[in-house]
């Protein structure tokens, strides 16, 4: 088999945006461990977060880049295990940023667990079968490998293991879909807590993973070329204006059904603790930011057609879909555990939760790891390379 | 066991890891690889530390619960109750396992402490300095010889609270008598519970709580006393809770008090009365009781006849009615009963009628059935009388001294102190005896019937009347911070010579000129002779679990060395008794005639047990018949002359619903209270006199089961479940009906400030729909401006500085619960 | 065997003894409460109601928190019922919290819940803090989850491992009122003054729970979430187990 290079970018080309993007995501990264300092003296009790709010900001922060990771592996999955060609060019992007977002996630995920360290063996070494969370470090071990070996290969080794390339390829989708449900099923399988219960909780997941996929990845793509498609290569500049918005649309109407969905079986609901949180949300400004800036903005913009292939519009709209899901991510990871399980009269009706200052530093932090990370990647790595057949 | 192996190949695993060293410790290995130790040590049991068990009594309420304190390596980690107490029973109060924290009080004292900030006020650092014990002793000394030599030894005063037996407040007297001040001591009961005692003495003659047979009563009517939470000995009715409420017959409970407790909740009838009313249910019940002929014949008496003539509104002839144990039933009938029926009581309590009367018919019918009350009746200006009406329902059940009923309390078998102090007077003693009044004018003709005055001393000393103090020493009372309106007794303070004796810092301290700190209690060598509990004598022991943690020295010995201080003959005295632990060493030398049932007939076994008593109770009433105890049952019969002596110290050796005593002072009671003086022997219903002002709302202030002597406010545990009906875990909160609240725009969990014409409270709210619409309910707890980093300034603020320093004028007691405030958002 | 607790609301006080007493026995934080009582209150003036449910760790027999424990540090001990947190082995996830329907589970690195933090009084290293009045030494162990807390891991009611598995082997029930038992009761069926707590072997049909479970129709808590709990209710007369809707404020 054999691979060309499609329009390798001029250092011109790569120009000013990665650099730009470079120093903000370090300045961001410098800003968020110094904002985080308490976390280095006082330790979790910086944390709003403990027997009330178990999991708060810091887990909502990981579980959202662990989703923006698999979504990003799944567009590149597009081109590398579906060998859907028009997705080549953004393969190797969609890679590294899966990668990045996936550090990025387990480094939030290592500042919020009480023992990091002594996580890397007690989950191997006990095999905890029942348990979600041990699926879930399975795949994301087979997810990771399998995304630094086909980044290798696609970027380093320039596909001399096509073989190995190809398994990987099966790897990175299993892992993928496989970390997206497994992580819906960590919510779906809670009896007790019933916003988060149901069969239909890993589907939401999906859907998530989807359309923020598709976000990152045009977010990303339009970024590397400072806002310009006319800097793109052929076949990139043709996705860009093509197929990805369009898939990027497709992705966020399905999510939007899902949500309408959740949204509208919860307020309805009969089961103790479920409307009243869902009530609760709607009534908040950031469901009504989510829904009508993060959600529904993007899709008339997207759907304009006029609108959609412009570089501008699609990063914009990228980048609202981004936020509003999430927003949505907090709402579905903080709502669930809104109603205090077994409460006296005394008891508020609400856990009392706003994320402290140490956990907004802690999403700064693994944020712009992940963007540093990426940043990176697009400075040493060829990421426009284009894996033309595997 | 899967679950294990994983486990020992964790350890494997580690002591693998371990051999790589450096690396695993550059990672933050080295928390993970010292966790182990913790697993392997319990692997090896061979070096496990003793343990002792060492007896001792609990100090966080009067009941005196025998604990066990556990000690290993010189550290105390836990305290349970002792099951050989016949109160603890191995059983204890949510206080009670605090003990520990008291002992390790961060903020403790280290030893003697002298003041150098001559400047006196709250906000005043004493800028103390630790000093030696002999330094601390000798300028007390100095000073209290001086003010001797001058002749004004009247002006050294002596203020307790918690007296626990004869070696701490047992001293005073003595104290007193040699020294000559008539102000050794100033008791605290005045801002206690002496309503009850007064109301007591006035129909049966015992100056004196009851002692109660709980276990074998059938119904229970209780007005405003917090049995399951505050009542004493708390414990020991929580176990009786357990027992009664289980038993066959279950035991009927009707609680009657101007809020929603767990005590109400737990029994069968939560009646929430008015503030100040309990006497008009207490009379409609004897109203319903009489006119239904359900009163107890045999002990109360009988129409001659037998046919029952009491009817409502209808006098009865006094000549008709036979008394037996009960004097001036008829009397008080016509004068008070006759026309209590229950819609007049319904009336004044709010309570319906028809509940009234269904209340009456259960305590009537039912035996044994005893009627019990605390301050929820007793802190108003007409609390004595209130106290009696619900005492006389006693005398009409006939539970008086029966089984399932109430009786008085015996002393333990002491034997002789060391020394007595009669044999010690010299010249000024002898003078000063009956020279000069009490600083706060107890047993005057300002305050006739009472035993102590606490609440007036401030007032009285800063009008020199009838004179200043010079020099005041306090044993476990804070008043100023706890007395009804507080704030003279800090000017008080600022221009007298203040020794404290607490080991914690408090307001008394902050004030204080010297500190003399005290042991805590697990450090102590005290004796504990019971509360009214169940009539047979009984005392406890408390026996250091440890060496002191500080340089401190138990009250009594305090005292010793003061007063071996003093010139003349009152120091030989004070040599002779020499300490408390010799003191006790005599005490206990009375156990040898008369060992306790579990044995104890010396010092030693005393210590080892923790506890001597020795059962029975001697006299019982059966059926209007008083018998004593024979050594194998209540078999002799008593003489009416013997229960005169023995139980009803009457004047007329009955129980008195026409007191004898407040008719003696018939003049007095009609200036203070307005009280005709044909009615003032009377258990009747006047209005209480609400004091606070303008204000709106009845404002209670209740303590709760972690109040803990005043220590509650700084033990963070106790901070955590203070106040259980309206979740005051961090803080308390004014317990107020959601309608009264909003009709003053206060949210819930809100701020407000309550107000009355004595000062204003900072407070957050709680909206509690069992409250009464005109009742807030705030316990006093919080609100500190010293007492240790976790008592102070917590919220709410303190109740005292919104009571208005009033007084029931019979009994003395400060009438806490009287006052009325507003309530506005903050 | 399989240990289990019977608690009789119709005797229960509600005075919290048993909250203390368990914080006191294993050094938990101010608030941390293993076992609590809540309250509950109902109804308006005169005729409001005020009612408390006492709840300790339930010991379930299918326990959820294990299930869903990523590294088996929660287990539940076949040889005895317990259903204990191995402190070498927790990550400190706080996945368990979130499955327990009965909210018993603490995390023990949060802000103070009565301030000033008492961790500050007496700093540890090691561990959450070191009071001076911790248990023994010897009798912490971080396999059971006994003792004071570490750093980063989930704590809760051990059915107070440290004394009920050194009672004599084959004892039906721990009786407090038994001197020859009284050191292996757990500390709050030990200090319960109306005695509304009872201890004893589940497995054994001779044993004291067993007998009351049968007399006075013993109840489980949620028993829909399909854990099983050990620990039976007896809500006699006077006795409620309160509605835990989600309108209650």
């Amino acid at each position: 088999m054999t691979t060309t290079t499609m329009g390798r970018r001029s250092t011109a080309e790569q120009g000013s945006a990665g650099t730009i993007l470079l120093i903000a995501a370090a300045v961001a990264f410098v800003a968020g461990i110094a904002g985080s300092w308490q976390l280095w003296t006082v330790g979790h009790a910086a944390f709003n977060t403990g027997t009330d709010m178990m999991w708060g900001l810091p887990v909502v922060s990981y579980a959202y880049l662990t989703l923006t990771s698999f979504g990003a592996a799944l567009v590149a999955c597009l081109a590398l295990t579906f060998r859907i060609e028009a997705f080549a060019p953004v393969a190797a992007r969609a890679l590294m940023l899966a990668l990045a977002m996936l550090i990025a996630a387990l480094v939030a995920l290592a500042l919020e667990l009480g023992d990091p360290i002594l996580t890397l063996w007690a989950i191997p070494a006990n095999m905890a079968f029942a348990s979600p969370l041990l699926w879930m470090g399975v795949c994301w071990a087979i997810f990771g490998l399998s995304a630094l070996v086909l980044l290798f290969q696609l970027t380093l080794a320039v596909d001399d293991h096509p073989r190995v390339s190809r398994i990987a390829a099966v790897g990175l989708l299993v892992g993928a879909v496989a970390g997206v449900v497994t992580q819906g099923l960590v919510y779906g399988v809670m009896s007790m807590r019933p916003v988060w219960s149901g069969p239909a909780t890993p589907l939401y997941f999906l859907f998530s993973t989807v359309v923020i996929g598709f976000a990152v990845v045009t977010l990303f793509t339009n970024l590397a070329y400072g806002l310009n498609h006319v800097r793109m290569p052929e076949r990139l500049r043709m996705l860009c204006e093509g197929l990805l918005p369009k898939a990027l649309l497709a992705a966020l109407v399905v999510y939007l059904i899902g949500f309408g969905s959740r949204v509208a079986t919860g307020l309805y609901s009969g089961q103790d603790g479920v409307q009243i949180v869902y009530r609760h949300m709607v009534a908040s400004w950031p469901f009504h930011l989510e829904l009508w800036v993060g959600l529904l903005l993007p899709l008339v913009l997207l759907s304009i057609a006029a609108l959609r292939h412009r570089a501008g519009i699609q990063t914009l709209a990228a980048a609202l879909i981004l936020g509003g899901l999430f927003i949505g991510r907090y709402e579905f990871i903080i709502g669930g555990q809104l109603v205090p399980l077994f409460k006296g009269s005394w008891v508020p009706g609400f856990v009392d939760y706003a994320p402290s200052f140490t956990e907004w530093a802690l999403l700064l932090l693994a944020v712009s790891l992940g963007v540093l990370i990426y940043a990176l990647g697009e400075k040493l790595l060829n990421l426009s390379h284009s894996p033309k057949t595997m | 066991m899967s679950i294990r192996k994983v486990s020992v190949n964790r350890r494997r695993f580690l002591q693998a890891s371990a051999g790589t060293g450096a690396v695993g410790a550059s990672l933050g290995g080295i928390a993970t690889l010292t966790r182990e130790s913790g697993a392997q040590a319990q692997d090896t049991p061979a070096e496990t530390p003793e343990t002792k068990i060492v007896k001792n009594v609990c100090h966080q309420c009067p009941a005196r619960c025998g604990i066990d304190v556990y000690v290993t390596n010189g550290r105390v980690h836990s305290i349970y109750g002792d099951l050989g107490n016949p109160i603890a029973n191995g059983k204890l109060c949510p206080k009670g396992h605090f003990g520990t924290y008291i002992l390790y009080d961060p903020d403790r004292f280290p030893g003697p402490m002298r003041r150098t900030n001559p400047d006196k006020g709250r906000d005043q650092d004493p800028g103390f300095e630790q000093i030696s014990w002999d330094e601390a002793l000798d300028i007390v000394a100095e000073r209290l010889n001086d003010l001797r030599a001058r002749g004004e030894s009247h002006r050294f005063a002596h203020f307790y609270g918690r007296g626990w037996g004869a070696s701490c407040a047992g001293l005073y007297g003595a104290f007193g008598q040699l020294y000559g001040t008539p102000n050794s001591a100033i008791g605290h009961s005045s801002i206690c519970s002496d309503g009850s005692k007064m109301a007591k003495q006035a129909t049966d003659g015992n100056y004196s709580y009851s002692a109660y047979d709980y276990r074998n009563t059938n119904y229970i009517l209780n007005f405003g006393a917090g049995f399951l939470e505050a009542f004493r000995p708390y414990n020991y009715l929580m176990q009786i809770w357990g027992h009664i409420r289980t038993k066959s017959p279950k035991t009927r409970v009707t609680t009657v008090d101007v809020r929603l407790t767990t005590t109400g909740a737990a029994g069968d009838r939560n009646v929430i009365v008015r503030p100040g009313s309990d006497a008009a249910f207490a009379l409609a019940v004897a109203h319903v009781m009489l006119t239904e002929g359900l009163w107890d014949r045999e002990f109360a008496g009988d129409f001659e006849d037998g046919r029952n003539r009491f009817a409502a509104g209808e006098e009865v002839d006094p000549e008709t009615f036979e008394e037996n144990w009960v004097s001036g039933l008829p009397e008080w009938w016509n004068a008070v009963v006759k026309d209590a029926t229950p819609e007049w009581a319904s009336e004044v309590t709010g309570v319906r009628a028809d509940t009234i009367t269904e209340v009456a018919r259960e305590f009537g019918t039912t035996r044994p059935a005893m009627a019990l009350f605390e301050r929820g009746p007793t802190a108003h200006t007409n609390g004595t009388y209130a106290g009696m009406a619900i005492h006389a329902l006693n005398a009409l059940s006939g539970s008086m001294f029966a089984e399932g009923g109430l009786m008085y309390q015996m002393g333990p078998a002491y034997g002789p102190p060391p020394a007595e102090a009669d044999d010690y007077m010299d010249e000024h003693a002898s003078e000063m005896q009956d020279r000069h009044p009490r600083i706060d004018m107890a047993g005057t003709e300002r305050w006739p019937l009472v035993a102590n005055m606490m609440q007036e001393v401030a007032l009285n000393h800063l009008a020199d009347d009838p004179y200043k103090l010079d020099t005041v020493m306090f044993y476990l009372t804070n008043p100023v911070f706890t007395a009804p309106d507080p704030t003279p007794w800090e000017d008080m303070l600022r221009e007298t010579f203040v020794i404290d004796t607490s080991p914690f810092p408090g307001e008394t301290a902050v004030f204080a000129d010297l500190i003399l700190p005290d042991h805590t209690y697990l450090e102590r060598l005290q004796d504990t002779p019971t509360y009214p509990f169940e009539g047979w004598p009984m005392t406890a022991l408390r026996t250091p679990a440890v060496e002191p943690v500080h340089d401190t020295k138990v009250f009594g010995d305090i005292l010793i060395e003061i007063g071996k201080r003093i010139d003349g003959p009152m120091g030989d005295y004070y040599r002779e008794i020499d300490s408390t632990e010799n003191l006790l060493r005599h005490l206990a030398e009375g156990f040898r005639d008369e060992p306790g049932d579990n044995g104890v007939n010396d010092f030693e076994s005393w210590k080892e047990k923790g506890v001597w008593y020795r059962k029975p109770y001697l006299w019982k009433q059966r059926r209007g018949r008083f018998y004593e105890w024979d050594g194998e049952g209540y078999n002799r019969e008593m003489t009416e002359d013997e229960v005169a002596e023995t139980l009803f110290k009457t004047p007329s050796g009955k129980f008195e619903v026409k007191s004898q005593l407040l008719e003696q002072h018939a003049d007095y009671i009609e200036r203070e209270l307005d009280v005709p003086p044909e009615r003032a022997g009377f258990p009747q219903y006047i209005p209480p006199r609400h004091t606070g002002g303008e204000g709106d709302l009845h404002l209670v202030t209740p303590k709760t089961a972690c109040h803990a002597e005043g220590r509650g406010a700084n033990l963070p545990h106790a901070i955590a479940v203070m106040q259980p009906t309206v979740g005051g875990n961090e803080r308390t909160f004014v317990e107020i009906h959601p309608d009264t609240a909003r009709a003053r725009g206060i949210e819930n969990n809100g701020r407000a400030v309550m107000r009355s014409d004595v000062g204003e409270v900072e407070c957050v709210v709680r909206y509690y729909p069992p409250a009464r619409p005109d009742t807030l309910v705030l316990p006093m707890e919080h609100g500190h401006w010293a007492q240790g980093r976790w008592a102070k300034e917590r919220l709410s603020g303190h109740t005292g500085y919104v009571t208005a320093n009033v007084s029931d004028p019979l009994s003395g007691l400060a009438c806490y619960y009287t006052g009325k405030v507003t309530i506005e958002p903050a | 065997m399989k240990w289990g607790m019977v608690i009789d609301l119709e005797k229960c006080t509600g005075c919290q003894a048993c909250t203390t007493a368990c914080a006191m026995e294993n050094t938990n934080l101010p608030g941390e409460a293993w076992q609590d009582v809540l309250f509950y209150h109902e109804g308006e003036y005169p005729t409001g109601q005020l009612k408390w449910l006492p709840r300790p760790c339930m010991h379930c027999e299918d326990p959820s928190c294990v299930h869903v424990c990523p590294t088996r540090a929660t287990y539940k001990d076949p040889e005895d019922g317990l259903v204990l947190i191995d402190w070498d082995k927790c990550i400190g996830c706080k996945y368990c919290m979130l499955a327990c329907p009965y909210g018993v589970r603490f995390f023990t690195d949060e802000p103070a819940r009565v301030s000033p933090d008492i961790r500050e009084a007496y700093p540890d290293e090691e561990k959450e803090w070191s009071p001076p009045y911790e248990m023994p030494e010897h009798k912490q162990s971080a396999r059971t989850g006994v003792g004071v807390h570490r750093k980063g891991v989930v704590s809760k009611c051990t059915f107070c491992a440290h004394k009920i598995r050194e009672a004599p082997e084959g004892v039906s029930d721990l009786d407090p009122d038994d001197p020859e038992l009284v050191e292996y009761v757990p500390a709050c069926v030990r200090t319960c003054a109306p005695t509304a707590r009872y201890f004893g072997d589940l497995d054994n049909p001779e044993s004291k729970v067993n007998q009351l479970i049968a007399d006075k129709r013993g109840v489980r808590l949620l028993d829909h979430t399909g854990n099983r709990p050990q620990v039976y209710y007896l809500t006699g007369e006077g006795g409620a187990i309160p509605a835990f809707d989600d309108k209650q404020s």
